[in-house]
């Protein structure tokens, strides 16, 4: 394991263990072929006798959308689901295709010979137990992130897992999103040339609460909103985005400060509606978090900015703003292009070279499965392939961990140093 | 301001609306946005602009194999199966390729040099629970009765969280109402540049026109409500239908029967009970949409009324 002083790591699990130089080696002499960009648009995993069978934990608005894309993937088949609230589990049976129900993941694993995987997308605090037994059982495992909500928990799962036989998933979707993957080979190979900042927002328009079909499920429904479980919007939010610069950069934080506030929805609550954190790398770059429940205004993105080009990410797109200056590549030319006002975004596509020789590179804008899609189509092809997971347990215990700690320093209203080696810890 | 929870998203193309009269409260709040959350859910899995939808996937695959789906759009597709049988073809979601032959749908996969369809598009397993294309380049579009059906997922959301009283509509022209409002039988509803309103509650209304979109063909205007049997776009001549509105038990049954009314010019008989339509032909200019041989209702035993020239019903 390597610790730089400009707090790059390598190795200690991590799916990124490809050293920055190889890799600018490797991805040079891409760029020197006049390809768009290497084509990482990876196909559904191919059935490769029965369908893998699957129970998916936690039938909330994630659960359901794992199944629905689940439903696409069909390499797969939804064994079995579990959820403690009646209603939920009777509308998720309903839906499935003769899925078993368990209210109770205890009674759930003791059927454990029915299904080979199982999801975790219940209420962040309740996914130790679930991991642990999941684990125990021998059963491979995709996480929901953040993985825990605290770093203690976050810890025994990413153990777990590392001691385990079975493959262990965080659902840290931006590693499988292949615009993320194109987006970071530029990043990887310089076109940005010196990080300047970086940024991630998450803006929404909603209250975070959840209708219960009976008064009393209303704060079991409610846990973000519960100042004793919830991990805010950093950590709820900013988990995944977080991760994205981990990966990108290498590198891992020695700060990080906040603030936050209820700034529109003052009904009682207690978690702070609007946030925002700034994390500090030993050499002074900076990534500032901000999210908001009270405005929808341009939604999620991630922006690396560089000393020649910034780098936008939003999900399914992705686009990269170069300067005036900026060197520019011969595949510039046939690039698709979007405005955003004063700025020009060259689109990023993933597949483009293909898509270019067929003529139909405009069509390649956006992606053509969801992120989410892409995550568990990974996850599968771990199991059924053993390709290593694109987003290890390590990966999940960091960016879990620095979620926690950026919640951390805005309910406390402290700066909270940050040992590199806590967040290398496994 | 009115007292109540409103709340708006943009879906399907167009602005969904949900309001919920009364006390103000958390707890309506939250049960607001998990309506309009589902709306948006549906909007993902229907749309035939998102390439990752899951009608993007029955038509990329749904030729080559069968295609597995979950209950609720076996349902849809059930329902949708149904309502064409029963139309006898007015009512149809294997159209993609004909909108893209109208210039509504560019990106919709196309029949190419194959005879133009006979029969139904697609076919369902119900114990497997599949559906199948039957034909290579037909492309189901789900225009005509995804926002009704988004908007009955969202009422079930809002009456699972007991509210009692809430008014949705997808773009104004698909409507719900739960119950009615404050001291009131209903909620009045009115069609645009008419007289006629209809009150609702605990009913649906899908209303469908021809010159709800519009394109410029090389003939003329063509509107974006496709005849399945022929390809053809309903005329929009003095022998079309301007406009059917349609009250049903529900927005999907709603949507799906004003747009077979458009295309056949009535409601046929072999609607489902419950259904009840007012169809205005395209003879007169809206102003003269009021009785006579313009208007005809089907079933509607004085659902429908005129609001008078001084506003009054």
């Amino acid at each position: 394991m390597r610790n730089g002083k400009d707090g790059a790591w390598s190795g200690g699990g991590s799916s990124t263990e490809l050293g920055r130089r190889d890799f600018l080696v490797q991805a040079a002499s891409v760029v020197g072929a006049m390809a768009l960009m290497p084509d990482v648009l990876p196909a559904a995993p191919v059935i490769r006798g029965a369908p893998m069978r699957v129970a998916v934990v936690g039938l909330g608005r994630q659960g359901r959308a794992i199944i629905a894309e689940l439903g696409k993937i069909e390499a797969t088949s939804v064994a079995a689901l579990c959820d403690s609230d009646p209603s939920r589990l009777e509308a998720g049976v309903r839906r499935s295709n003769g899925a078993a129900g368990y209210a109770d993941h205890r009674a759930l694993l003791e059927k454990a010979a029915d299904f080979d995987a199982i999801i975790i997308a219940t209420p962040t605090h309740l996914h130790k137990d679930i991991v642990l037994a999941a684990l125990a059982a021998g059963k491979h495992v995709y996480c929901e992130a953040p993985l825990a909500h605290t770093i203690e928990d976050a810890e025994a799962i990413a153990k777990a897992a590392r001691g385990s036989k079975s493959i262990f998933f965080s659902g840290l979707d931006a590693r499988s999103n292949p615009v993320y993957a194109l987006a970071r080979g530029f990043f990887r190979t310089d076109a940005v040339r010196d990080t300047v900042s970086l940024h991630a927002r998450w803006h929404q328009k909603n209250s975070w609460r959840i209708p219960a079909s009976e008064p009393a499920r209303e704060k079991a429904f409610n846990w973000r909103l519960d100042k004793e479980l919830s991990i805010g919007l950093p950590g709820e939010l900013g988990t995944i985005q977080i991760d994205v610069f981990n990966w990108y950069t290498e590198k891992l934080p020695v700060r990080v400060m906040g603030a936050g506030s209820i700034r529109f929805h003052k009904d009682g609550r207690e978690v702070d509606d609007t946030t925002a954190a700034t994390f500090v790398y030993p050499d002074g770059l900076t990534l500032t978090l901000e999210h908001t429940l009270a405005n929808s205004y341009q939604g999620r993105f991630e922006v690396l900015h560089g000393s020649n080009a910034a780098i936008r990410l939003a999900a399914t797109h992705g686009w990269m703003f170069k300067e005036a200056d900026a060197p520019t590549q011969g595949w510039e030319v046939y690039a698709n292009r979007q405005q955003f006002h004063r700025d020009e975004g060259i689109t990023l596509i993933a597949g483009a070279t293909k898509l270019a020789e067929q003529g139909k590179l405009k069509e390649g804008v956006g992606l053509p499965n969801s992120p989410l899609w892409y995550a568990l189509a990974d996850f599968v092809r771990s199991v059924t392939e053993g390709k290593p997971p694109a987003s290890s347990a390590g990966d999940g215990f960091r960016a879990t961990a620095m979620g926690i700690l950026a919640n951390r320093a805005i309910t406390t209203g402290s700066v909270i140093e940050i040992d590199p080696k806590m967040l290398q810890s496994v | 301001m009115e007292p109540g929870v409103r709340v708006a998203c943009s879906a399907m193309g167009t602005r969904f609306e949900i309001f919920i009269p009364g006390e103000s409260s958390p707890g309506r709040l939250a049960a607001a946005e998990a309506a309009i959350e589902e709306i948006q859910f549906w909007h993902g899995r229907l749309s035939l602009f998102d390439r990752a939808s899951f009608v993007s996937h029955i038509n990329a695959h749904g030729f080559d194999r069968p295609i597995r789906v979950d209950g609720d759009i076996f349902e849809l597709l059930s329902l949708c199966e149904r309502s064409r049988v029963e139309s006898e073809g007015a009512f149809d979601i294997a159209v993609g390729a004909w909108m893209r032959e109208l210039g509504f749908r560019e990106d919709a996969p196309s029949f190419g040099d194959d005879p133009a369809p006979v029969g139904p598009g697609f076919v369902l397993d119900p114990h497997a629970r599949t559906v199948q294309l039957t034909r290579r380049g037909t492309a189901l579009d789900f225009g005509a009765v995804a926002k009704g059906f988004a908007l009955d997922r969202a009422v079930a959301i809002l009456r699972s969280a007991s509210i009692p009283s809430a008014l949705l509509h997808g773009g104004t022209s698909s409507v719900v109402a739960i119950g009615s409002p404050p001291e009131a039988e209903g909620w009045a509803v009115g069609l645009d540049n008419s007289p006629w309103h209809v009150v609702l509650r605990d009913r649906a209304l899908g209303v469908s026109s021809p010159f709800g979109r519009t394109l410029n063909a090389g003939a003329g205007k063509v509107g974006h409500i496709v005849d399945p049997r022929t390809g053809q776009s309903t005329p929009m001549d003095r022998s079309g239908v301007a406009l059917a509105a349609v009250t049903a038990e529900s927005a999907a049954l709603a949507d799906t029967w004003s747009t077979a009314a458009v295309v056949l010019g009535r409601l046929p008989a072999t609607s489902p009970e419950g259904v009840t339509a007012l169809v205005l032909r395209n003879e007169q200019k809206a102003a003269a949409w009021i009785d006579g041989p313009y208007v005809d209702t089907f079933r509607s035993s004085g659902e429908w009324s005129m609001i008078s020239e001084e506003g009054g019903a």
